[in-house]
Order: structure tokens, then C-alpha cells, then sequence
């Protein structure tokens, strides 16, 4: 069953994608971290990356092309951590600021 | 005398006798290679200039020969058939030293086969007539000249052909040269004396190196240069200044001071792992027992290369080092992935592969505890 | 002290935080399973899963151009088939050469030609005298690992239409007597109602019969042969006129396998394509004759009175690259094409231009990979007043004939970055370096094929007895091996 190409699959990944969004804005506001639009279109743009990375990957590998599978992986995947890490840093994630309370 | 005096003294001992040893097993039967070049030979007949004529039922059917031409890891022999027309018709690579990863790049673009059909008289010439392997220049080099000597050999002394003669040997000291004694020149400068602002001149100088050393001309030092230097394939001083600048700039500190300017200013691989170490805070540290144990694993690992390198005469055999899949994307596939791995750790360690890997450090640290040892040995 | 409203409140925002980044997780996580089944999925075999024409996807409408991607320099003139064609070249070869005779023994213009091409009567000699006495040699003792990969062939070539034996005038034209599957009328045709109406109707009957790909063009003179090759109802000797009736080429294409296609050379097989190709062609044909119009099919592997390429390019398939195949948005080079000549009217299409010129010009992963150096490494060079990269006919001619399996190679098509299955990466690819006019990706993907997807080495292509090693570019399909199914 090809469930991963269907249409279902991608309904399920447009759920999670939210359900990550609204995570990612408790997240940042229960850290105080302010959000801009440009933090969240690169971390959007990071997601992407990300997921780009993996499925690079797995076609590689369904395609029966283990090299690319494994060569794709080092340099896309190097390029995902280095650029996760940057960003983490960047975007001030790092750091913990004092909780507001005011949500409470 | 204390237990590292001794092992210190015994590596050196251990080496010498794998050269030892690896001078006594090279010896390489030429004939295979002399009657496979000229099609239909069944009998060589020495001519004196160390050329053969290739005869079949007493008919001479072409001339063969066997020229050394030297390479990035050392000589590299190749045979060179031609016919009786002056047209090469064979030539086979009888042995050579060149990184694996590499020479197969110089393959696919001038394979042994390529040169068949080609006239005694032609060029015979990287970018002339022949592919201009880049990234492999010096593999290729040795290649084609190889083949164009013996080629020419053959066609002047056999067949009395005309051919153009050969360039004189010039010095060469282009950019290349420039850039690394001037890069060698700040790291003097920031090891050495206390020149203000030390810290960004000395990331101007790695990014510089980066750039030039790593991306543009990628050729960083290698275990290569050592092996062979060791081994003692030293390359003409005229065509290959830069690889003389090279080695003395790395080992003459050290052995001399026990200081490596290299490393800090002048390595772009350093440079690679010390703008990821930025990118990343490197704030990771590693436990003792883990560092000494990984320590052990270096020096087991350097002195393994260079010893296999030694006993098997060949210094491009053992130069495991990863940067090359980065700066000119070379590399087999084990070397991409140490690569990979390399490239995450330093986010977060210091210059992992400096100090757990590198062999020009495992090389370097050993002529440092060399060098106290040595002076402590009173004590 | 906090009240249980906002506690409530605490925990919400918790449980939504950690299913949310368990959700980013599998979200992104998932992507791998995307990937491993869209590498995997049977509709990625362009041209091998349906019949509607759903697989002529690509947006030519934006690349299309007025000058089609070879360019004409000079005075051009036309393939003389006797010589050109490499096969009509061995076939004066068997027929009349003779060790004590030499050259002198063939007709004139075959001497002409081999007295103005030495290499290529050395590398005709060659094959004759030598590579296929190695051949079979090498063919009895490593041969039956390929019985699979033949018997497959051979099925597919088993069905064929028949050779014409008639001259155009007669043949192409419907037959107001006989057998019905051929009967028309000639004298009055049906009148179509527009030539844009009828070309969009033709283009629907080709996919229906199978076609790939298809496309229109008007066609150039210069495409036709100026001498025409054996059994196509032509007199050989004779200058081939450009029939009035053949006006516009129909050209439609269909893949070879895909999984043998990779295992190429020993694996693959032109034959299924050509086969498919072949019925496309003859019924295309049929379908116009019945509407009392000419139509003539130009069938592979040796039924042509037109070179095919060009009439790809001036119809919009795609452009020629380096190692001459013409390279499609769709299926790469993994085309086999028919050719239709017809005086019905139809609106022609227009050339595209989706970047090959660019991308092959620094490519040469084809030229790399080919073992006997027929594709050039260099630059374009002016063939009969066009510049293009010409492809070493007799080279390629002689190291084809030597392989084993059904004896051809396919080499450049099988590594040809263009030459890729139908999925999202490949796909994507596509599209950036047709829309890149700079060549940076170009340059970009290039090295990434060469990284992710190698080959052998060139000479461990050849047959053992030619110091190769029989290799393959990829594994073949587990259906293509023999020794899991046959007691060798």
C-alpha cells in the first residue's frame, strides 16, 4: 500500500505542521522568546530542509541507489545540523529568559 | 631512561625497518606489461636504450618501452607501444603511488585506452589533445607525460620521427607560492612575536587559507607528503617549489621550536572546523578517559598509515585524510561519511578531527614529545 | 498559589507543546517513508504505466522557441544512407569485400567514402575480422548469464509489422482495393475541419496507441536521406526526390524498461522500445490512411528514409545533446521514437529550449562513461551545415557489437543526469535547471551526479576478452536474473 504518496498522507503532514506551529509559539512565549515573522519563516524554511534531507534519502534508497542515499545524506544532512545549530543560536532559542506569567 | 623515551626511540627504529623491508619486495616484472602495449607480440627484443622491439615470427611489429614520470605520491611507470607506423598502440600503467580516489578521477578522463591512436608526433598535452583532468592535476600530469616520453622515445630512436623537442625544466613560483609563504609569514608573525590584534589576523589568515589553500588551488598538506618524503620520492625542486615550502613550513617549528604555526593559521581544514566551532559555541568537553583513549587510537592510527605506507612504498595509499572530499569533492565513500561526522562534531567540540585523526598532528605530536622527552631524559 | 483555571490552563499549553513537537517529529520523520515509497513507486516508470497521454506532463508551452536549438551554419546537405548509416556501411562490408580486392572491390561511393574516412574502414575491418570472433568467444562461456535479459528482448521483438516494399507513391497511399485494414480513399480524402483540430486529435490517437511522448513538426528536407537505405521500397542508387506528399512528421516516442535500462549494456535491450514503436508507427499510419490521406512510418531499427533527431527537435520532444539522443524533459534520453510522414494538414509545434545545450556543454558525465570515446569531449563541430556534437559512429558501432546480452550498449543513455524515473527529486530537478538560465545549478547537479550516482569503471564495460569485466552501470532488475530462476 502506497500510503506515503497519497493524498491522506499529506492531509496528516498539513495536521502536524499546525499542531508544530502551535507548539512552537507556547514554546517560545513560555521562554519569552519573541517571534518575528523572519524567525518563523526560517525555521519554516529549516523544517523544509529537514524534511527535504529525510525523503532525499528514502528515495534514494527506493530507488535502489544506496550511494546517492548515503552521500545525499551527508550533504544535505550536514547542511540541516550546521544550519539548525546556527539558527537555534541566531534566533536566541538558546537562551532561557525569565517566564512572564501574564498567560496565568 | 624513561618509558616514552623508549617508544620514542623505538618508532623510528620500527619505520626504518619497514622501509627496509618494502625496498626488498619491489621488484616488478616488466615483461606483461611490454608485450601487452604492442597487440600480437610474441617475443621482446632488448634494443639497449631500454626500449624493446615487439617481434612475431622474427617480424619486428612495433617498439615498447617503459617510462617513469613522476606523480603526486611518487613515480608512476607506464608502457608505451607503438607500431611500426609511429601510432601508440597500447599503454598500461605498470605501477603507481597516486591516491586512489584521485587517480580513478584521472582514469575516467584519460584512461590508458584514450592514447591508442595517437601519433608519436602529436602534442600529446594536457588541454592540447588530452583532457586536462582538474582536481588531479598532478596524477595527470605524470600520466600523460609519462606516455608522451615514452612515445616520443620510441618515435625519435626507432623510427627516426622528428618530433618537437621537450620544454627545458623552468622554476616555477606562481600564486599558489605566493599565498601559502604569505600565509606561513603572518603565522610566523602571530606564533612567534606579540603582534597586536593576534586574534583577527589570525581568522583573516584562516579564512584566507580557507578560501585559497582549501577551495581555489586545494592542495593542504596530506599524510602524503610525508610518506613521502620518508619513502624519498622527492619531487624535481624546480617544477614542485610548493611542495618543499609546504613541508618545511609545517615541520621545520616544530622540530625546531615545538610550536605549528600551520595548524592555527594556515591548515583550511582548521579553519573549516574553527568556523563551525563558532557556529556551534563548541562548548561540549570531552571526559579524560575518553581523550587519552582516543589519543592512544591517533598515534596507533598514524603510525599504522605511515608504516604500511613505508612497507608498501607507497606514500598516496595510506593518506586517509577527508578534506579532499570537502575542498575538491574527492573522496570514497568512507571518507565522505568521516567527513559528515567530523564536520557535526566540531559544531560542538573543539577541531575533532585535529586532535583524534589528523596525521600531520599525529606526526607533529610526535616530534614535540620527541623533542621534551629528549630533554627531559636527564630527569 | 495558583487557581484551577489557570493550572488547567498550564496543562493545556504542556500537553499541546509536547504533541506538537512529537508532531513536528513524525511530520518530518515521515518524509523519509515519503520518500522510500516514491523512489519506489511503480508510477515513476514514465511511459510504462498508462496510456492517455499522462505522461507528456512537462510545460513546453514556456520553453518553446522559434529557432530550434541546433543552429545552421552555411550550406547544409543530406545523409547519404549507403555510407553514413553505419549498418548499410557493413552491410557492403559482408556483401562484397574482399581481403585480395580491398576497397577495391565495393561500388564507387563506398570507396569514395572509406578513401575520405580511413579510420572508419579500419574500424569496419576490425569489427569484421576480429571483435566478433571475441565476441562470440566471450559469448559461449559468459553468455547464458544474460538469457533472461535476451528472452525478454526477443518477446518483445517477436511481433513485427511488415517491411515496405513499395516505393512512396505506392505505399504510403490508402488502397481503394483489398485487405479492409488498409483500404481508403486516395482521390478524396475527408476534409478536416481545422489543421490545429486535426494535430490535436492526432497527438490523442498516438498516446491512445501507446506514444509516450509526441510531437509535429513541418518537415525540413534536410532531414530526409539523399540516398535511401535497403528495403524500404527505394532504389539505392538513386537519389531519393522528397515525395510532395511528405509535408509533416508525426514523431512519436516510447522508453525502454527502465530497471534493464539502467543494467545497460548487457541487460538492457532496444528491442522492447522499438517494438512498441514500430506498432505505434504502423498504426498510425493506418489511422490516417483511412481517412484517405498518405502516411508513411519510419520504423526502428533500420526502416528510416529520414534521420530522426532533428525532426524531435524541430517537434518539440526535446533538444540533441552531447551524445547525439535527443534528451526529453520526460524521459531523458530513454526514448525510442517512430517517425510518421503524412499530407494531412496539421498545425506543427515549436521547438523548445529547456537548457540541455547548456548543461551538456559542461556536463560530459556521457562522454566520461563511454568506453569506446565516440562522444566527444570537446566542442560542437559543423555536420553537413549544422553545428552539433557529433557522435563517433563506427567507435560506438564496434564496441556495441562486441557486448554481450543482446549486443548493444546504451551506456549514455542509462548515465544521462536527464535520464531519471518520474519522482518529486528528479523531477524537481528538472524544472530548476530548466528554468536556470545561469547554468550555477547546472554546474551544481552535474557534480551531484557525478558524487551520488557513479559508474563502473569505462574499460571494465568491455567483454573479458577485452580486458573488461562485462560490468553493468546499475544491478539489473531481480526479474532480469538468470541465475535466481535458471540452472546454469
Amino acid at each position: 500500500m502506497a500510503f506515503f504518496t497519497g493524498g491522506l498522507f499529506w492531509f496528516i503532514e498539513g495536521v502536524l505542521a499546525c499542531l508544530a506551529v502551535v507548539a512552537i509559539k507556547i514554546w517560545t512565549q513560555d521562554r519569552g522568546i519573541a517571534m518575528p515573522w523572519w524567525k518563523w519563516l526560517l525555521t519554516a524554511l529549516w523544517f523544509c530542509l529537514a524534511g527535504f534531507t529525510l525523503a532525499m534519502i528514502g528515495t534514494s534508497l527506493g530507488e535502489g541507489e544506496p550511494r546517492a542515499a548515503v552521500m545525499g545524506g551527508v550533504v544535505f544532512g550536514v547542511v540541516t545540523v550546521v544550519t539548525g545549530v546556527a539558527f537555534w543560536r541566531v534566533l536566541g532559542f538558546s537562551r532561557a529568559q525569565p517566564k512572564t506569567n501574564d498567560h496565568a | 631512561m624513561s618509558l616514552k623515551l623508549i617508544i620514542v626511540l623505538l618508532i623510528p627504529l620500527v619505520l626504518i625497518a619497514a622501509w627496509v623491508a618494502g625496498a626488498r619486495r619491489m621488484q616488478t616484472r616488466l615483461e606483461p606489461h611490454l608485450i601487452q602495449v604492442v597487440p600480437g607480440t610474441v617475443e621482446l627484443k632488448p634494443l639497449g636504450d631500454g626500449s624493446f622491439a615487439a617481434q612475431a615470427d622474427e617480424r619486428v611489429v612495433g617498439y615498447a618501452r617503459v617510462d617513469q614520470a613522476n606523480g603526486y605520491g611518487g613515480p608512476m611507470r607506464i608502457a608505451v607501444g607503438i607500431d611500426t607506423t609511429g601510432t601508440i598502440a597500447g599503454v598500461t600503467i605498470v605501477d603507481h603511488k597516486e591516491t586512489e580516489a584521485y587517480f580513478r578521477k584521472v582514469l575516467s578522463g584519460n584512461g590508458p585506452g584514450s592514447f591508442v591512436g595517437r601519433h608519436v608526433s602529436d602534442p600529446i598535452e594536457p588541454g592540447v589533445d588530452v583532457d586536462a583532468v582538474t582536481g588531479a592535476t598532478q596524477s595527470n600530469l605524470a600520466l600523460v607525460t609519462g606516455v608522451r616520453q615514452g612515445a616520443r622515445t620510441l618515435g625519435t630512436n626507432q623510427l627516426g620521427f622528428d618530433v618537437p623537442a621537450a620544454d627545458p625544466v623552468r622554476f616555477r613560483f606562481g600564486w599558489a607560492e605566493i599565498v601559502l609563504l604569505m600565509l606561513f609569514v603572518t603565522g610566523f608573525a602571530g606564533t612567534y612575536t606579540q603582534v597586536p590584534g593576534k586574534k583577527p589576523l589570525r581568522w583573516i589568515s584562516q579564512i584566507a587559507a580557507l578560501v585559497l589553500i582549501g577551495f581555489v588551488y586545494a592542495i593542504p598538506i596530506t599524510l602524503t607528503h610525508i610518506n613521502s618524503l620518508l619513502v624519498g620520492y622527492l619531487p624535481d625542486w624546480r617544477t614542485q617549489f610548493y611542495w618543499y615550502l609546504l613541508i618545511i613550513g609545517v615541520l621545520l617549528p616544530v622540530l625546531l621550536t615545538g610550536k605549528r604555526p600551520y595548524c592555527g593559521y594556515v591548515c583550511p581544514f582548521g579553519a573549516v572546523q574553527d568556523c563551525l566551532g563558532a557556529v556551534g559555541g563548541r562548548r561540549k568537553k570531552i571526559p579524560e578517559v575518553i581523550q587519552r583513549w582516543l589519543g592512544w587510537f591517533h598515534a596507533v592510527l598514524v603510525f599504522a598509515a605511515i608504516f604500511v605506507a613505508l612497507y608498501t612504498r607507497n606514500p598516496g595509499l595510506t593518506s586517509y585524510e577527508v578534506q579532499g572530499s570537502l575542498f575538491d569533492l574527492t573522496g570514497l565513500l568512507y571518507q565522505f561519511v568521516v567527513l559528515g561526522v567530523v564536520l557535526v562534531l566540531s559544531l560542538f567540540i573543539a577541531r575533532p578531527w585535529c586532535r583524534f585523526l589528523c596525521p600531520i598532528n599525529g606526526v607533529t605530536r610526535y616530534i614535540k614529545t620527541a623533542r621534551s622527552s629528549w630533554r627531559n631524559r636527564a630527569k | 498559589m495558583p487557581t484551577d483555571d489557570a493550572k488547567q490552563q498550564v496543562s493545556r499549553r504542556q500537553f499541546l507543546k509536547f504533541s506538537g513537537a512529537a508532531g513536528a517529529a513524525l511530520g518530518v520523520g515521515s518524509m523519509g517513508l515519503f520518500g522510500y515509497q516514491a523512489g519506489k513507486d511503480p508510477s515513476s516508470y514514465t511511459g510504462w504505466k498508462s496510456f492517455e497521454g499522462g505522461d507528456q506532463t512537462f510545460d513546453r508551452a514556456r520553453f518553446e522557441t522559434n529557432s530550434p536549438t541546433y543552429e545552421k551554419v552555411g550550406d547544409t546537405s543530406r545523409i547519404d544512407a549507403r555510407t553514413e548509416v553505419v549498418f548499410s556501411r557493413m552491410g557492403y562490408i559482408f556483401r562484397s569485400y574482399k581481403d585480395e580486392t580491398g576497397i577495391e572491390g565495393l561500388p564507387q561511393h563506398v570507396q569514395a567514402y572509406y578513401k575520405a574516412h580511413p579510420e572508419d574502414l579500419e574500424l569496419d575491418l576490425y569489427l569484421v575480422r576480429e571483435l566478433y570472433a571475441l565476441q562470440r568467444e566471450d559469448d559461449k562461456k559468459h553468455g547464458d548469464a544474460f538469457i533472461l535479459a535476451q528472452a525478454w528482448s526477443d518477446a518483445m521483438a517477436a511481433v513485427q509489422p511488415p517491411r515496405i516494399s513499395e516505393p512512396p507513391e505506392v505505399a504510403d497511399f490508402p488502397k481503394t482495393k483489398g485487405d479492409r485494414y488498409h483500404r481508403g480513399d486516395p482521390d478524396s480524402p475527408y476534409k478536416m475541419k481545422s489543421p490545429q483540430n486535426t494535430s490535436k486529435l492526432i497527438k490523442k490517437i498516438a498516446h491512445q496507441l501507446g506514444g509516450t511522448l509526441v510531437g509535429i513538426a513541418t518537415l525540413n528536407p534536410d532531414w530526409v536521406y539523399r540516398y535511401p537505405t535497403r528495403g524500404r521500397g527505394l532504389d539505392t542508387d538513386k537519389p531519393l526526390e522528397v515525395p510532395k506528399h511528405w509535408q509533416s512528421a508525426i514523431v512519436v516516442g516510447t522508453p525502454m524498461s527502465w530497471d534493464p535500462m539502467y543494467a545497460n549494456p548487457n541487460y538492457g535491450t532496444s528491442d522492447d522500445a522499438y517494438s512498441i514503436a514500430r506498432i505505434i508507427g504502423f498504426r498510425l499510419a493506418a489511422f490516417i490512411r483511412k481517412l484517405g490521406y498518405a502516411a508513411r512510418p519510419h520504423t526502428p531499427g533500420f526502416s528510416y528514409d529520414v534521420a530522426v533527431p532533428p525532426i524531435m527537435v524541430d517537434a518539440g520532444l526535446g533538444e540533441q545533446g552531447r551524445h547525439g539522443v535527443v534528451i526529453t524533459p520526460e524521459l531523458g534520453c530513454n526514448i525510442r521514437p517512430t517517425v510518421v510522414t503524412t499530407n494531412l494538414p496539421l498545425q506543427p509545434d515549436k521547438p523548445i529550449d529547456f537548457g540541455v545545450q547548456s548543461f551538456c556543454s559542461t556536463c560530459k558525465v556521457c562522454a566520461e562513461q563511454c568506453p569506446s570515446g565516440a562522444i566527444p569531449k570537446g566542442g560542437k563541430t559543423v555536420v553537413r551545415g549544422y553545428r552539433r556534437w557529433q557522435v563517433h559512429a563506427a567507435k560506438c558501432h564496434n564496441f556495441w557489437s562486441s557486448n554481450l546480452g543482446n549486443m548493444g550498449c546504451r551506456i549514455c543513455v542509462a548515465v544521462c543526469p536527464y535520464t531519471r524515473k518520474a519522482n518529486w527529486l528528479h523531477k524537481t530537478a528538472l524544472q530548476v535547471t530548466a528554468n536556470d538560465p545561469t547554468g550555477v545549478s547546472h554546474a551544481a547537479l552535474t557534480k551531484m551526479q557525478k558524487l551520488f550516482y557513479p559508474g563502473p569503471n569505462p574499460p571494465d564495460y568491455y567483454i573479458p576478452s577485452l580486458g573488461g569485466k562485462n560490468a553493468s552501470y546499475r544491478e539489473p532488475p531481480w526479474w532480469l536474473r538468470t541465475e535466481d530462476f535458471v540452472e546454469l
